[in-house]
Formats: structure tokens, sequence, C-alpha cells
């Protein structure tokens, strides 16, 4: 546990706020490539979290996570990503369902959600969490499962499924400092291997339905 | 040998049958006499442990240990089982016998090996239901009964028919299943065991509410198995479609066997209720009886007409028990053991009768290969030991003296009639009225039975295959005559059973005092209820009268010394008779579809064809003539819940459209609906 | 033992990528399944015996209750390498068979580790991974033929259960949070039995919130209602033996995972709350199942749906608790993972024999194929839950329990629910067995390995409705002790009062 009144937690909390910051601006995104750049700017901020948790608390391990989540989330998704939307799309456009309008309301009302489950719901208060993290990764998690309902192609759910993720490892290394270092390098593999995988899946829906819009993979019903 | 070796003994023989069904399967002539040599040996030793314990009085149990550790493997043999085990042995013995001829049909085309792995099943789980002392072994034998006659009824699986019928049969029984089951985890909360010993000692405190649901879930769920109406329409589907010595075990056995599982559970685990109970049986009985009946008449096929005839034969047993519970709702013992002994025993005589009409059926479509009435007729002449057998039935069914339908039915109008005399208020006429119901179901059935009879048997053959139809084997005319003989015997000295019967009755309603019924102890030639002076017959009296009256008959006519004269039945002139002259079932129950025209739900089609010729199109050629008859229940009732459960299923699938957009916003949806539940 | 139960698998499974013999694939596969069976066996009596077993530092720790699930899952998959060497022969292009049988076997061994590590590991997070892992390969595996439909059921399953495992980590990482800030030697540790140990001391409003991020996650891929929605496309497009595996193992292991933390939030929060989450799962589940059961064409959808019915039976089961209704649920969990493998078995047979998948299209099948029909008429039954078959023993186990515990309506419900799949089912299956067959339906089994896995399953389907062996009853008592986190109540006592 961090100590409360140290620079490495304001740091943190406004780091955290950061990231939710760049995930409305997901939501506003209209181009894939600039949704693709915004999630390894999120990364980033992930990483610079784990940096001052890292220091913050002696958790020294999490510096491998500073690392680890520069080489995957920064660089190596975002990368593999570009590629993927420079190979498949003929459409650079993102494809909402909803208008950019209505999925500002939405994320803000996500994030007033998620604020309010932990006052409410948790009845957690300062003491407890830090001011901001345990609410912005919930509103990180659930806007970005917003991302995924309201965008067609299967890239936009991709990165909607990675700023999940995001969200997730937020909680995970403010609030435990990181859970034990095997556990870590676990998860990380698995979303890697997630994401080749979805990658892999993605070339093949381009080949056999001509286009990565899932809305249009709806022949299964009943 | 004890009650518990026979018990044994009993079931081993039956899964020794169904074993040597199983390895014999390949040579059908070994198969088939082995597996029902074990199934006869069986029913002996059924009749001699029911006999034991009917004469003795002495109830037995046995306990398998524990196999599943929340189910008790309990068995309990009192009267009331050994009765119904009684039943079971009878037929048994019958249809084992009469199977050896019958499953000659079937060498080489179909698997004998099944038929007759199913038929001793069959037996061993209806054994076991009435036998069973606790609720889940009581429900495990339960739907296996249904479910191995499910597979003898869809037997000649390749037949659409067989397979419909089969599966409405099994779903009506499943939902029956479901009512007892309801019913016994209602009483097991209660009483906080399975086992129907601590339900009976717990029923006493039943909140009132709570019992009377009880008895209206047991009605229902035994109600559909013994095809009450409106819950019967799976029987005259089922029943017929089934091999014939099936459709005897399924109609003269398997009904009777959901007729205990009510009596058990209503009258002696639940110990009877109020008024209202015995009321609504009797409604439902009376209803059953002739609709049951209606629907028989007009039914061409040989089968279906004896099952509607089953349904009608369930009301009048129900309106025995019905009238008991009225009774001894108020405290009658007297009249309450009256009314249920001739449930009883009219359970007894219409396994009896039912099974022996639905063997000899089975011989007419043994050697005729036709079911519809319309394609028979002359078959005295073919097949006179079957006839002779058929006729009984027939006679026995319609309730004439001298044979056993007479006697469990006279009783059930004297149980029925003392009503009024011994109740106050409304059911004074009320039972009174179910009797009247009741005679005119018996004028019904002796119209069915003349139809049946006289079309199929007397005047000339109306098709191939009733011309080339030829006696049946030894066999299966030794399963008939058994039961023929029996007929006759229930009929003239039902004072020997009447007795015992009259056991298991007090049994059932808890009578303290036991309510002797006159003339089995004190005078042999008289059988009355209660009062020798208030109504009584003879049946020896009766069957002596009617043995002088036709032997005087016949001494008057002098038919004795006469020389039979051989001709030609005289024609009025026509050179020929042909078949086609002939009077058809269709015509014969004519009369009864326009008199009850609103009961029938009659669609009628008559086609005239003219003449070819363009010069005389006025001149009809050729006339024919169709009607069919609508099933109301049907109709009314299942058609509207199928569809109405069917129009829910389909505005279901709007949930899986395909789009896995939506499929996450119910992730969604739901995280945030249990997120705030969770407050 | 239990570094060799991780081991084989992984082992068959690249030496099946690398050898481009498919007989030998199969084989080896074969082995190495009955290999692991026969551990699992051994692991399984030594741990009745007395002492949960454990490897790695606690990583790899098995109780009673994760050993029950570890036979079940490699029950099944020896019974299921059986099948496959019958049914992915004929199921697949026979140009390029060997390359294919390689890399068929190499991801069912992964995925069958993963299974297998998922129920063994005693650390919650190494669980979150191998269920996470598991949905990878076996997204592999549902997409393995590769066409239209087989691709965009791997992608709804892939996309649909990676949202749900996202939840489940988040879960996992509250409930470390809050073990977190129990003032003890054992922070640093994700071990569950040693959280289960001071679970008391969680604080419940967080555990709260971490058990619904849990139920939700690893409900998805438990298949419950409304999250089942990969269900239906992702078992009736993958490979037959697969979608066997995916619907009698990967769902119970998800049901197994929740298990885990239902025992340690039933320790700090109040028992009635999860029960009526679990409850309120289990019969969404079975309801909107019925429906789709009742009016489905495709034969696999059918069965998948029916999936779906009983995991709700068996959420309900465990929401209606007390012994008898855990002892049944897990009762049930065996009953299913049998029934519903022989049902996907005889399927498979089915629709290589009749080429569709179409139910409508399929008739007299116990002409055409004897034995293929009479198991799938014993197994349509047992399915539909009626005795003698193991099924209707567990039902009415969690039925008795629902009415002692006081759930009337929502046993009624399942009362009634089950009688509408019955004729959902009945109707269906009997539709396919009897009647006589189309034209151009050739006759005769498909092969003998198809033949002897079904017989495998018939076996123990037919005794265990009559006869719970003393040892698995031994197993199920000593789960149920974990369950309800009771030391000693044996069950026999328990019964004994009932009977």
């Amino acid at each position: 546990m961090l100590e409360n009144s140290s620079i490495g937690v304001y740091a943190i909390d406004r780091l955290a706020l950061g990231m939710l910051g760049a995930v409305i601006i997901m939501v506003l995104c209209n181009r894939l490539a600039a949704l693709v750049y915004v999630y390894a700017f999120q990364s980033l901020l992930l990483a610079a979290i784990a940096f001052f948790a890292s220091s913050g608390l002696h958790a020294h391990h999490l510096i491998w996570m500073v690392y680890l989540i520069i080489i995957v989330k920064v660089l190596g998704i975002p990368y593999m990503l570009l590629r993927l939307i420079d190979t498949l799309t003929i459409k650079r456009e993102v494809e909402p369902y909803v208008k950019w309008p209505i999925s500002l309301l939405a994320a803000s009302g996500l994030v007033i959600l998620a604020y309010y489950i932990q006052r409410d719901i948790l009845e957690l208060h300062e003491g407890v969490v830090f001011n901001h993290c345990l609410s912005t990764s919930l509103a990180v998690i659930l806007i970005g499962l917003f991302l995924m309902i309201t965008r067609k192609k299967a890239i936009t759910q991709m990165v909607g499924l990675l700023t999940m993720e995001n969200g997730v490892f937020l909680g995970a290394i403010v609030l435990t400092s990181g859970m034990p270092m095997v556990i870590e390098l676990g998860m990380s593999f698995d979303v890697l291997v997630g994401i080749l995988i979805m990658g892999v899946f993605t070339f093949r829906i381009k080949e056999t339905f001509a286009s990565i819009d899932t809305s249009k993979l709806n022949s299964l019903r009943g | 040998m004890g009650s518990k070796e026979s018990f044994i003994l009993m079931n081993l023989l039956l899964l020794l049958g169904t074993f040597s069904g199983l390895i014999l399967r390949g040579s059908p002539r070994i198969c088939s006499y082995v597996s029902s040599a074990f199934t006869a040996l069986a029913a002996v030793c059924g009749l001699f442990l029911s006999g034991n314990i009917l004469s003795t009085g002495k109830a037995f149990s046995f306990n398998l240990p524990g196999l599943i550790p929340w189910v008790d493997f309990a068995f309990f043999l009192d009267n009331v089982a050994a009765f119904f085990l009684l039943i079971i042995s009878l037929l048994t013995l019958a249809i084992s016998i009469y199977s050896i001829g019958y499953n000659e049909e079937h060498y080489h085309k179909r698997d004998v090996g099944l038929l007759c792995i199913g038929i001793n099943l069959f037996i061993l789980s209806m054994i076991g239901v009435v036998t069973a002392n606790s609720a889940m072994i009581f429900l495990i034998f339960w739907e296996t009964m249904t479910l191995v006659s499910y597979f003898l009824v869809v037997y000649e699986y390749e037949k659409e028919e067989s397979v419909s019928a089969g599966f409405i049969y099994i779903l009506m029984a499943h939902a029956g299943t479901a009512f007892i089951l309801t019913a016994f985890l209602l009483l097991y909360r209660h009483s906080g065991s399975l086992d129907f010993t601590a339900f009976r000692t717990s029923a006493g405190d039943l909140p009132g509410g709570l019992k009377d649901l009880l008895f209206v879930f047991f009605f229902i769920g035994f109600g559909i198995k013994a095809g009450i109406v409106p819950l019967h329409i799976w029987l005259p589907k089922a029943h017929p479609a089934a091999p014939s010595n099936v459709s005897a075990l399924m109609s003269g056995v398997m009904i009777k066997v959901a007729v205990y599982g009510l009596i058990r559970m209503v009258m002696d685990v639940l110990g009877g209720g109020s008024m209202w109970w015995g009321g609504v049986i009797l409604v439902v009985a009376s209803v059953s009886a002739v609709f049951g009946i209606l629907y028989a008449l007009v039914e061409n096929d040989i089968k279906k007409l004896l099952a509607y005839s089953s349904i009608e034969n369930i009301g009048i047993i129900l309106m025995g028990v019905g009238a008991s519970m009225v009774f001894s709702s108020v405290g009658l013992h007297g009249p309450a053991l009256i009314a249920l002994t001739a449930g009883l025993l009219h359970a007894l005589n219409h396994a009896l009768f039912k099974g022996l009409l639905f063997l000899s059926a089975g011989s007419v479509v043994y050697s005729s290969h036709a079911r519809n009435i319309e394609e028979l007729g002359g078959l005295i002449k073919k097949m006179p030991w079957t006839a002779l057998f058929f006729l009984t039935g027939a006679v026995s069914i319609c309730g004439l003296p001298p044979f056993n339908g007479f006697v469990s039915e006279w009783f059930t109008f004297q149980g029925l009639l003392m009503g009024f005399g011994a109740l106050e208020g409304g059911s004074k006429v009320f039972l009174p009225m179910v009797a009247i119901v009741l005679c005119l179901s018996s004028a019904l059935a002796a119209a069915c039975f003349v139809k049946a009879f006289g079309i199929t048997f007397l005047a000339m053959p109306r098709s191939e295959h009733a011309r080339h139809a030829l006696e049946v084997p030894l066999f299966m005319r030794l399963g008939m005559g058994i039961l023929a003989v029996l007929c006759l015997l229930l009929g003239v000295l039902p004072q020997y059973i009447l007795g015992p019967i009259g056991n298991v009755a007090s049994t059932l309603i808890h009578a303290e005092v036991y309510v002797g019924i006159n003339g089995v102890s004190s005078d042999l030639f008289t059988l009355a209820p209660l009062k020798l002076n208030l109504s009584s017959f003879s049946p020896q009296g009766v069957f002596l009268l009617l043995l002088t009256l036709m032997g005087g008959l016949l001494l008057i006519l002098g038919i004795p010394y006469k020389k039979t004269v051989l001709g030609e039945t005289w024609g009025c002139g026509i050179p020929a008779l042909l078949p086609k002259m002939e009077y058809t079932a269709t015509a014969f129950s004519k009369p009864f579809m326009i008199i009850f025209r609103d009961i029938y739900d009659i669609t009628e089609d008559v086609e005239k064809i003219a003449s070819p010729t363009p010069l005389q199109p006025h001149f009809v050629r050729i006339t024919r003539y169709r009607a069919s008859v609508g099933h109301i229940f049907d109709r009314y009732f299942y058609e509207l819940i199928l569809q109405a459960v069917m129009a829910v299923s389909s505005r279901m699938q709007v949930i899986q459209t395909g789009s896995m957009h939506l499929y996450l916003l119910y992730i969604f949806v739901t995280l945030i609906v249990l997120l705030f539940w969770a407050r | 033992m239990l570094k060799c139960l991780l081991a084989i698998p992984l082992v068959t499974g690249c030496l099946c990528l690398f050898i481009k013999k498919g007989r030998v694939a199969e084989l080896l596969n074969l082995l190495g399944a009955s290999l692991c069976f026969t551990i699992s066996i051994l692991v399984l009596t030594d741990i009745t015996k007395g002492q949960p077993r454990c490897d790695f530092d606690g990583l790899i720790y098995v109780d009673a209750l994760g050993g029950f699930f570890l036979f079940l899952t490699l029950l099944l998959s020896l019974a299921i390498s059986i099948y496959s060497i019958g049914y992915m022969r004929q199921s697949l292009n026979k140009a390029d068979l060997d390359r294919y049988l390689g890399r068929y076997y190499f991801y069912l061994n992964l995925f069958i580790l993963t299974m297998i590590l998922a129920v063994t590991t005693g650390n919650l997070g190494i669980l979150w991974i191998s269920i996470e892992a598991t949905t990878l390969i076996s997204t592999c595996l549902v997409g393995f033929y590769n066409e239209r439909t087989s691709l965009e059921a791997a992608w709804k399953y892939l996309i649909i259960c990676a949202v749900g495992i996202t939840f489940a980590l988040f879960g996992t990482t509250l409930f470390y949070y809050a073990s977190l800030n129990i003032p003890f030697e054992l922070r640093n540790t994700l071990n569950w039995y040693e959280i289960t140990r001071f679970a008391d001391r969680l604080d419940p409003g967080l555990t709260k919130v971490a058990f619904i991020f849990i139920l939700i996650g690893y409900g998805t891929k438990a298949g419950f209602a409304p999250m089942h929605t990969w269900l239906p496309d992702a078992h009736s497009q993958a490979p037959t033996p697969v979608s066997a595996l995916l619907s009698g193992v990967l769902l119970k292991c998800a049901l197994y995972g929740i298990l885990r933390f239902y025992i340690i939030a039933g320790k700090c929060l109040d028992a009635a709350y999860l029960n009526n989450l679990l409850l309120t799962f289990g019969i969404a589940s079975l309801v909107i199942a019925t429906f789709f059961i009742l009016i489905q064409k495709d034969l696999k959808r059918l069965l998948a749906y029916s999936s779906l019915e009983h995991m709700g039976i068996i959420a309900a089961g465990i929401g209606f608790g007390g012994l008898l209704g855990v002892y049944g649920a897990l009762f049930h969990v065996l009953n299913h993972a049998l029934v519903k493998s022989l049902m996907f078995f005889v399927s498979g047979n089915l629709s290589i024999r009749y080429h569709t998948k179409n139910m409508e299209n399929i008739k007299g099948a116990v002409e055409t194929m004897p034995l293929t029909g009479t198991a799938l008429l014993l197994g349509s039954f047992a399915l539909a839950g009626v005795p003698p078959f193991n099924i209707f023993m567990s039902e009415i186990a969690i039925l008795t329990a629902g009415f002692s515990s006081g759930n009337i309506l929502a046993s009624c419900i399942i009362l009634v629910s089950l009688v509408i799949v019955f004729a959902g089912i009945v109707k269906h299956s009997t539709a396919m067995a009897f009647n006589s067959p189309p034209s151009g339906v050739g006759r005769g089994e498909i092969d003998g390995w198809t033949v002897l896995a079904c017989s495998i399953l018939l076996v123990p389907i037919v005794i265990l409705g009559i006869y719970i062996p003393n040892f698995l009853d031994n197993i199920f008592n000593q789960s149920v002790c974990i369950i309800t986190g009771e030391e000693t109540a044996w069950m026999k006592e328990g019964f004994s009062s009932m009977k």
C-alpha cells in the first residue's frame, strides 16, 4: 500500500485521471488510426503510473511491469493494430452505431456511475482507496465495453477490449501494487496471445466476409 | 415359501425374462418361449404372494441396502398393494401365455427380443409402483413404467402415427409426473421425509389449503395416467398403437396402477378430506364415463374403440371411489366401504374383460391384419373361439349377468343410490344423478359393443383380409380362455373375492370397524350391501335361472331333436347377397352421431358424383359419405396451449439475433443491474 | 504426479504437431489421455483419504473439489480422444488429413492442459490465466473448419468471453485487494486456500462487488444467461468432439472458478445473498434455454441450449444450498457432462451419416445406425431427466433441496421448464430416431471408435441412475463440505434424517 501523502500518490491520481481523459477522447475518435494512437498514449500513462507506484511503494517488481507495458502495450500492440488497419481496411472510419454527442453523454454517464459505485455501493472513501483510482479504473472498463458495443469494426472491438484491460491493470497496479510477478507475466502473455489470435481471426474474417464489419457476422441466430 | 421369498423370486423371474430377451434376441422363437415362460412363472409367484397377503392380511416390507444416499429403496405390501398385484399378476399370466402365440407374427420381421424385454420391464415397473413405500422409489418405477410403455407403443417405429401417439403419451405422462413430484416434494417439505409412512403420520396436521392443493395435484397427476376426461387425449392414441398384448397390459393394468396411486395417496396417505374432493372426482368420473363411451360408439378402429371404452370404465371405477370419499368425509363408513368395494371390484373386472377384449381384438388383427371393423365381418365362422371370447368380454363390459361386469356395476349403483338415504343437502340428489349417468353410459356401452361384435364377427366378410382370416394358435386361445373363464367365475361367485376386497377398502378408508358385506359369510346365495331386505340379488341364482331358461328354451323349441338344414339366406329375390348390402359400422352409429351432434363436433362430407356422360348430368351415379368426429378437448384446450407456448418461443428468438453488439450489451446491462442490486 | 498431469498433454500435443502422421497422432493422443486419466484416479484416491495434494510452492493445490473436476475433465477427455479417432477422419478434408489432424490434436491437448491447470491450481491468478487460455485455445478449435459460420462463431466466442474474462480479472483484483487489508503474513499471495482461511475478515462491501464481477466474468464462460449468447454458436460450429469438451468440461471449469470465489465470499457475506445471485442466474438460464430448445432446428444448437439449461439447474442447485442442493449440483455436473458428451457424439455420427445438422432431415436413425440410434434414444431420455438414468437422480436431489429450502416458486419454475424441455428434446430425438429413413442414406455405423466412445459413456449413465458408488459418494461428500464450509458434516447423517 502506498502512503497517502507522498508525491507519488498525487502523480498517480492525476495520471489516472489522464487515462480517463484518454478513454473519453477514444469515444470521440473518428478514425481508426487515431484510436490506436490514443490507446498507445493511454498505455503510456499506465506505464507511468506503474513507474510511480514502484518507486512510491518500494514494490520493485513493478518496474518490470513498466517495461512490459511499454514493450507490449505502448509499442507492440499499437504497431500490430496499425499494420492491420493498413492491410485490411478500405474505409478507415470507426463506423459507430451512435453519434459522438450521444457517445459522449453516455461516457460521462458511465463515469458518474463508476464514482457512484465507489462512493455509495462500496462505501469506500479516502484512506481506503485513492481518491480516483478505483472509480477511474471502473470507468475505463465500462467505457471500454461501451466502445465495443457501439463500434462496428473488428479492430475497434479489439481496441475496446484492450482499453478494458488497461482499466483492470490500472486497478491492479494502484490498488494492489501489482499482482505477484508470475501472475503478472502470465496475464500479459495471455493478453498478447489473445490479441495475436484476434489479429489472425480478423485476417480470416476479412478473407471470408470481404469486410471487418462485425455487424455482418449475423448468420447464426435462434 | 414366505412373502419375502416370493417377492424376490417374482422380481428375479421378471429380470430373468428381461435378460433372456436380451441374450436370445437372435432366435426369436426360443426367445419368445423362454422369456414368456419366465413372465408366466413370475405371474404365478405374484398370484401366490398377493393371495397370501389378501387371505392372511399380513403386510410385509422389504428394504434394499442404500444404493443412493438420499433414496430409500423401501417396499411395502399391504392388502391394497396385494390387491393391485393380484390384478397385475392375473393379466400377466394370461398375456404371457397369449404372447407366445402372438409373437409369431413378428418373427423375423421385428425384434421379438425387444418386445419381450419391454413387457418384462413394464410388468416389473408396475409391480414396483404398487409396492413402493417411498416417494422417490415410487417415482422411479412410475417413470420407468411410462418410459418402457412408451417404447412398447412405438414398437412399430417406422409408422409416423405410432411415433406421434407415443410422443403425446409420454409428454402427457411426464407432465403428470411433474404434478405428482410437486405433491411429493410439498409433502416432503412438511414431513421431512420421503417415506410414505412419514407422509401418512404428518398428513394429519397439514394445513387445509395445502391439503386441498395436494389432492388437486395428485388427482391431475394420476388422472392423466388413468385417462380421465379431459386429460385422456393420449390414451386413445397410444393404446391402439402398441402391439395388442401390450395394449391389453396398458388398458387392463397400467391405468389401474394409476387408480392405485390415486387412492393410495388421496385416501390412504392424505386420509381423505373435504366432501368436495369426492364431488370433483364424481363429476370428472361422470364426464369420463359418458364421453368415453360416446367416442367409443362412433369409432371404427376396433382397438381405438376399446381404448375409449377404457376411459368410460375408469369413469365407473372413479364413481365408486368418489362416492366413497363423499361418504367417508362425513363419517359414513358403511356406504363408503360399499362404494369403494364397488370401485375396486370394477377395477379388477375391467382388467379382466378389457384384457380379454384387447387380446381378442389382437387375435382379429393377427389373422386379418385389419383394425378397421368396416373391413371385417363374418369372422365368427372363421375364428369361432376368438368370437366366443370377444363375446364374453363384450357381454361382461356391458354389465350383463351372469358375467362379472354386472356385479361391480350393480354395486356401484347401490353405492351411489345409498347417497339418497344417507346424505343431506345437495349431495342427497347429486349422487343419484351420477347413478343416472352411469345408467346412460351402460346403455351406450351396450350399443357400442353390439356394434363392435356385430360388425366384426357377424354377417359376411367385407374384405379380402377378413375372408382369409384363420383361427389363432393355441397359446393365444389359451391366454384369452383364462380371462374368459375368470370373467364368468367372478360373475357367478363374486363372494369369494368380495371379502378380501372389503378388507382392502376398509384399510383404505381407515375404518375402525369392519363393516362386513352381507352374503359373504351369512348367506352364500345372496349378495346385498348392508341390509338384506333393501336390495339384493343372487348371482348364482341368476346364473342358474339363465341356465334353466336357456335349457328350457332349447327343449321347448326342440332344437336338440331337429336336423339342421343348411340353405341360402333369403335376399328378397336378389340372386346373391353381397357384403356391400350389409349394415356398416358408420351407419350403425349414425343415429348416435345425430343425437349427440354437439358433443361430437362432426365434419360431414357428402360427395355426389354425377354420371360421366354429358346427357345425364342430373343422375347421380355414386354418392360418397364421409364423417369425421372431432375432439373438442383437443381443439379448445390443448391446441390453444400449444399455440401459446409456440408463440412465446418464437417471440423469444429475438434474444439471439446474431448481433454481437447486442450480446455485449446484455453483459453490460447485467453488470449494471447487479451492481445496483448489490446495494 | 501432478507435474506429470501437466507435462503429458503438453508433450503429447507438441509431438502431435510435429509428427506428420495422423494415425500416430491419434494413438499418441489416446495414450496420453488414458495415462492422464489413470493418474487422475490415483490422485483422487489419494486426496479422498486425507490431505490435499500440493506442488510448485502451492501454485498447484488439489483438494477434493478440485480433484472431482480434474477427474471429470480427464474422464471426458479420454472419451473424447476415443471419439475423435473415429470422427475427425470422416469430417476432415481427405487431402490434407495428416496436417490437419496433427494441428487438431495439438490444440486439443493444449485445451485439455489449460483445463487441467484451471482445476488444479491453488492460485486465483493462475486460475484466471488458465481460464483465459482455455478461451484462446478453444477459439482456434471453434474456428477449426475455417468456414463462414465457424469464423463468425469463433469471433463472437473470443470477444464475448474476453470481455467476460476481463471482468473476472477485475473481480480477482478486487478480491486480492480485499485480502491485502487483512493484516497478516499472507500478503502478496493469491492462493485461495490461504485466503479462504481468513476470508471472514474480508471487507464485505468490496467482496460483494468483487463477487459480482467474478460471477459475470466466469459466468460468461460458464454460459449463464444472459451472457450465454456465444454458447450456441460456438458449440454448434466447433468440431463435434470439441463441442462435447466445451459443453461437458469447459463450462464446468468456469463454474469451478465461480465456486472457488463463492467459497471465499461465503465466509464473509450473507450466504442467502450469494445463493440468490446464483439462483437468479440459474433460473434465467433455464427459462431462456427452454424456449430455444422447443423450436430449434439445428441438432447441435439444441444440445448447446440444453447445456445452458443444465448449467442453470446446477447454478440453481448451488443456489438452493444445503447439503442436498450442493451434492445434487455436483452430481449433476458429472451427469450432465456424461450425457451431453454422449449426445454430442451421437449428433456427430448422425450429421456424418445424413450430411446435415438439420433435425428435420434426420429420420429413422435406429434403422440406419442401430447403435447410434439406441444411444440417441437413451441419451435424450437421460438428458430430458427420465429415470432410471442419472440426470433424474441429480435433478430430484436439486428439486428436493429447492422445496426444503423454501424456494417453492423457483422450484416450480424449474419443474415447468423441465417439462417443456422434455417435450422439446423428446419430440426432436424421437422424430430423428424413429420413422422411416429418407432414401439414399447409407446404412451402418461410421466407425468402431465412435461406437466405443458412445458405449463407454452409456454405462455410467445407466449405473449412476440407480447406484452411486462409494468412492464417488465420498468425493461428493468432501466437496460439499468444502463448498458449504462445514467441517465435518458427513452426508450420511444428513441424509439419514431425511429417509
